[in-house]
């Protein structure tokens, strides 16, 4: 589905260590166990990583506590040095109308919880293909 | 609350019937999610330690292990959460955004009735209490 060197890095942001660990556990089902997960409790702790690691790929929390998910894509998307990086937003508040939100603020694409692995394939294939389709424009 | 534990944990919950007010035992694991928009309350999950701990083993994969009272009380937050999302997916317009607080772990330990709205699911005779505080978010989930 993804060409597999398109993401090898993967920050998977969230305050709760069980979410942290079933998105990990889905995205590595989903094809990628051999990819490099590092994991942040916040947004701070998340934006702290990217000053000092490439990241390929963000998957964020919304809810949490010191800086959100929200604000965390809002830093993103206005710093010119990591502003291309993708963000996948997971959270339990997803509905349409918090969705087209977040895409207006540069999210890739947003989740509602539970995510199953399923679900995380067809997201990141259509995230990795959207990508790969505006490198080429 | 059926599927998402079916989902994330393989367990089969039954849901009971209550005729009378439900209690909850002093001794079950218990977390509060705050409901903050566009309605106001709160929502509670209550579960007795032997079912948490199957939830959270079956969730992180473990198998002789017992997991930590950590892993377990987060397991417990991010389940109230994901429940709780759901709850409000279905009652809330999808034009409308909808805010959750960060779960907590209520203030009083004891034996107490469950306040408001309270719905109960058993798997093997191990129950797990849902419960809806809040006059205006009762009425939504009663519509």
């Amino acid at each position: 589905m993804t060409r597999s060197n398109d993401i090898n890095t993967f920050l998977i942001v969230d305050d709760s260590i069980t979410a942290r660990m079933i998105i990990k556990q889905c995205i590595a089902i989903a094809g990628f166990r051999d990819r490099a997960f590092i994991e942040a409790r916040n947004g701070e702790e998340a934006w702290q990583i990217l000053q000092h690691v490439k990241v390929d790929m963000i998957i964020t929390d919304l809810n949490m506590p010191v800086l959100d998910g929200r604000m965390l894509l809002e830093r993103i998307k206005t710093t010119p040095a990591v502003s291309s990086t993708q963000v996948i937003v997971v959270t339990s508040t997803a509905n349409p109308a918090q969705e087209a939100e977040l895409i207006g603020l540069g999210a890739s694409a947003v989740m509602g919880k539970p995510v199953s692995p399923a679900e995380v394939y067809r997201t990141l294939a259509d995230v990795n293909r959207n990508g790969r389709e505006r490198k080429n424009d | 609350m059926i599927t998402v534990v079916a989902d994330l944990a393989f367990i089969e919950l039954e849901e009971q019937r209550q005729d009378a007010q439900v209690t909850v035992p002093a001794h079950f694991w218990k977390m509060r999610l705050p409901v903050v928009h566009p309605l106001e309350g709160d929502l509670l999950l209550a579960a007795e330690p032997d079912l948490l701990q199957e939830i959270t083993r079956n969730i992180y994969g473990l198998d002789a292990e017992q997991p930590t009272s950590d892993h377990e009380l987060d397991t417990l937050a991010e389940l109230l959460n994901t429940i709780g999302g759901s709850l409000m997916r279905v009652i809330v317009p999808s034009t409308v955004k909808y805010e959750l607080g960060l779960p907590v772990v209520p203030g009083n330990g004891g034996k107490s009735e469950a306040p408001g709205l309270s719905f109960v699911f058993c798997s093997e005779e191990r129950r797990l209490i849902f419960s809806i505080v809040g006059q205006n978010l009762i009425s939504e989930v009663m519509k």
